[in-house]
């Protein structure tokens, strides 16, 4: 189990004026700012949950993880995981947490992955039995082995997230941290990498916590979501009855052949289009709410009063999902 | 001319509030200088306790011969070579290549801008210990002055010019380390920055002399000391000029070849 | 003693690493040999023009630069990582570290190795071997313990002084500690005798590079009493115990501050 009770953690930024004069006064006698980047956070987690931890740049994510990770320390509040306070006890804690952030490896850059690996046997004590059995696993769902044999330098970004993910899971973690496991990668392996965290967190028990701006590493890896803001915790809820509550609209941008004079007015007059404007003189984009219409009824609606020439989808993002938490007037707890 | 300046003088400004920006490495600089000048100043004072010249160099002519060195060491310093070098070697050579600027100018005026703050600092604190230790009044005069100030100059861009071919080398190894290391060590040999080159023995002393090092060390001190005067101390100007050209097209030429390497490896 | 045996794999790791670059690996041991050897070329010229400094002949002085050369080299060879902490911090590195069930420091010994190390640490051996052959120096049993004890607890001093130096550059946010510290090794190589009595103690106590060179030098020549050597273990314990101070202190202030 995880807690963090009343989290929060202040920076202190040098503040600089802009141009030479405004170096030599700093040199002078430096002003600060103090940056709260992590205000008051409560949350617990079972083992065994999967928790996608979200909210929009510099809302304190990383920050957070650090923390939970023990590498920073709070300036105020308490955690405990596995009643392990990660801070004082970092070596202790580091036997039992995975972490992987997407930004920077985990293995050595210059040998390679494989020695990588048998060092962290050695230095995580992973008995024998469970390292072959964790590298057959890995090597079934990732095929490390085409690439054990290079030096992390030389790995391309999907291979080098592969072995980072596998090196983070070798010793058999009961919690892993993912900060932005995916980011920058190809579909298929960001699909390998969401089986994976999937498969240990099901069959394993694994508890998960993940930041990512992808819905969908959200959507198919964790059914928890606590959403921060400005350092503060906006929204802790199940993604399930998240969904139900703040029905997400779908955008559809269509490619028309010539504009349609009262399109738009029809369109805004019906009930269930949140939405409804011209991008440019043939681009019309429109949002709709799931619930009431699919995408295939606007697109015959539209049909039969304009030619189409082209439409697509717009994806949900988190972005906008956040944005809707806050339009509800849910705010700051 | 004008607007090459403009251009390339903002490399500068951004060097010196960089270099500002970190207020402790800043005046440590200052007091790193001290120590050097200070050992040299001990290791003088014992051995001038027991002569009164060695190689024809007395008390004063010794101590400012070591003033002018650690001058001249501390504009350019060790830490802008390894930047240099690191910068071709680790591949973030290639975010500058991509602007429509030349790397070897944009390397200088950087390089100027670092020395300002690191010399300027330096020869206050120079000038402030060759008042206290030696007696400079046969030294000060104007014609003298004039042409040390010149030859300086030259020796600075000399400077230059041997950093950024040692930069270079670098990136042919992993090690940049090694090589800078290994370039500053033989360039303080041959330059006269360890001991003046008339300690040496001959054969070493004529083999300096077709050696660029010397013109960014030793000739300037020889001007200010008044070992090279008049019509002499002309043609050690023109040397200098000679050799800032030579090793100024050679970097150009050298630095094609390894944008070739970075390209080819991918940075 | 499992420590040890990862240190030793870490550093098994990092030879390897060393060896996809063959150039480099030729490149860096001799630029380590070649540079210690010009700086021997000094102390050659300058004894050419005079006689002693201070009472100490050419292969007394030599004696100090060996020593100094053999700390020097065998930091560089294994202890590495102690040097860029704060280019550590800034890549990241220090994270990683912090993810292990490792201590930090054995993190940061096992972090780095390089050859040019053992250019130095074979140049200084050379010297100090050859020196001390000159000098006709009675090898009796308590001098044998000293020459070892020296080559013990010499590189132990080195390592402990630059580790500590680059801790306090982390715990002071930047600055030129370290860079002064660096520069104050140079006045390792020279007879304590030729500085002001301010600097002498700096020399034994806290920045302790005469503990490396010129303590035992001093004793082996009998230029000091043996008790003399007393310096060299209280050296050593007192720049470990600052280094563990500093260390702490320095980790404590990252994990307050964060990047």
């Amino acid at each position: 189990m995880i807690t963090a009770r009343a989290l929060t953690k202040e920076f202190k930024i040098p503040r600089k004026q802009p141009g030479l004069k405004g170096a030599i006064r700093h040199l002078i006698h430096g002003t600060y700012d103090c940056k709260r980047a992590v205000d008051g956070v409560d949350f617990s987690i079972e083992q065994g949950e999967a928790v996608a931890y979200i909210g929009p740049n510099g809302a304190g994510k990383s920050t957070t993880i650090k923390m939970l990770t023990g590498i920073l320390r709070p300036t105020s509040g308490e955690i405990r995981i596995h009643g392990v306070d990660p801070q004082k006890e970092r070596i202790k804690n580091a036997k039992n947490i995975g972490v992987v952030f997407g930004q920077r490896t985990q293995l050595w850059w210059d040998i390679p992955v494989e020695e990588s690996f048998s060092l962290l046997k050695n230095i995580y004590q992973v008995p024998d039995e469970v390292y072959s059995e964790n590298l057959r696993l890995f090597q079934e769902i990732f095929g490390l082995s085409e690439f054990m044999g290079h030096s992390a330098r030389k790995l391309s970004l999907g291979q080098r997230m592969r072995a980072d993910l596998a090196a983070a899971l070798l010793h058999n973690p009961s919690t892993v941290f993912l900060d932005e496991p995916t980011i920058g990668l190809d579909i298929g392996t960001k699909e390998a990498m969401r089986e994976l965290i999937q498969k240990i967190n099901r069959e394993r028990g694994v508890t998960i916590i993940l930041t990512s701006h992808d819905l969908r590493d959200v959507e198919d890896i964790c059914r928890r979501i606590i959403v921060i803001d400005h350092g503060k915790v906006v929204c802790d809820q199940e993604i399930r009855a998240l969904v139900a509550q703040y029905p997400m609209d779908r955008g559809l941008q269509i490619t028309l052949s010539a504009k349609s004079p009262g399109l738009l007015e029809a369109l805004r007059a019906k009930e269930g289009i949140t939405h409804a404007a011209m991008e440019d003189t043939h681009t019309l984009s429109v949002e709709f709410d799931p619930n009431l219409h699919t995408a295939f009824s606007l697109v015959k609606e539209i049909d039969q009063s304009a030619v189409i020439l082209d439409f697509k989808l717009k994806e949900p993002s988190i972005e906008r999902m956040i944005e809707q938490i806050y339009r509800s007037g849910e705010g700051a707890k | 001319m004008k607007s090459f300046i403009k251009r390339y003088s903002g490399f500068t400004r951004c060097a010196i509030q960089e270099e500002m920006a970190y207020k402790k490495g800043f005046f440590s600089h200052a007091v790193s200088q001290l120590i050097g000048i200070l050992l040299s100043i001990f290791l003088w004072r014992i051995l001038f306790q027991e002569q009164s010249t060695i190689q024809g160099y007395d008390w004063d002519q010794m101590i400012l011969y070591a003033l002018i060195v650690a001058m001249l060491n501390a504009t350019l310093s060790f830490g802008t070579e390894m930047q240099l070098s690191e910068k071709i070697r680790d591949g973030s050579v290639a975010s500058d290549l991509v602007k429509p600027i030349d790397f070897q100018h944009m390397s200088l005026f950087t390089a100027i801008g670092q020395s300002a703050v690191e010399g300027g600092l330096a020869i206050l604190l120079i000038a402030a210990v060759a008042v206290l230790v030696t007696d400079l009044s046969s030294y000060l005069k104007p014609l003298s002055l004039l042409l040390f100030a010149v030859s300086l100059l030259l020796a600075f861009l000399l400077k230059f010019c041997l950093a950024y071919l040692g930069g270079m080398l670098s990136f042919y190894t992993s090690n940049g380390y090694g090589v800078v290391y290994l370039r500053q060590v033989i360039t303080d040999v041959f330059s006269g920055a360890m001991l003046p080159l008339s300690f040496y023995p001959l054969w070493f002393q004529k083999l300096s002399t077709v050696l660029p090092f010397q013109a960014s060390v030793y000739l300037p001190t020889q001007i200010f000391l008044g070992r090279i005067s008049g019509r002499e101390a002309v043609h050690t100007l023109l040397l200098q000029v000679v050799w800032v050209v030579i090793l100024w097209f050679l970097a150009k030429i050298l630095f094609r070849f390894a944008v070739r390497k970075v390209t080819i490896q991918g940075g | 003693m499992r420590s040890v045996q990862i240190f030793f794999q870490m550093m098994a790791a990092n030879l390897r690493g060393l060896m996809a670059f063959k150039a480099d690996f030729l490149v860096s041991f001799s630029a380590g040999l070649l540079s210690q050897t010009i700086g021997l070329l000094f102390l050659g010229v300058l004894f050419s023009n005079i006689s002693t400094v201070a009472g100490w002949t050419v292969f007394e002085a030599a004696v100090l630069y060996g020593y100094m050369f053999v700390g020097e080299g065998m930091m560089t060879l294994f202890f590495q990582g102690t040097n860029g902490l704060w280019r550590q911090v800034r890549r990241g590195e220090i994270d990683r570290y912090m993810l292990r069930p490792l201590s930090l420091e054995q993190q940061i010994f096992g972090r780095d190795i390089n050859l040019a190390g053992a250019g130095t640490t074979m140049t200084g051996l050379a010297v100090l071997g050859y020196s001390l052959s000159r000098l006709n120096i009675d090898w009796s049993w308590w001098r044998i313990l000293v020459l070892l004890a020296s080559l013990i607890l010499g590189p132990i001093i080195r390592v402990n002084i630059n580790f500590a130096c680059s801790a306090a550059v982390l715990l002071l946010d930047g600055g030129g500690i370290k860079g002064i510290v660096d520069d104050l090794y140079e006045m390792g190589k020279y007879p304590l005798d030729i500085y002001p009595k301010a600097f002498r103690m700096l020399l034994l106590t806290l920045v302790p590079y005469a503990a490396i060179s010129f303590v035992p030098a001093a004793v082996l020549l009998g230029k000091r009493p043996v008790a003399y050597i007393l310096f060299l273990p209280a050296a050593a314990v007192l720049i470990l115990l600052l280094r563990k101070f500093v260390f702490h202190k320095a980790i404590e202030h990252y994990e307050g501050a964060g990047n």
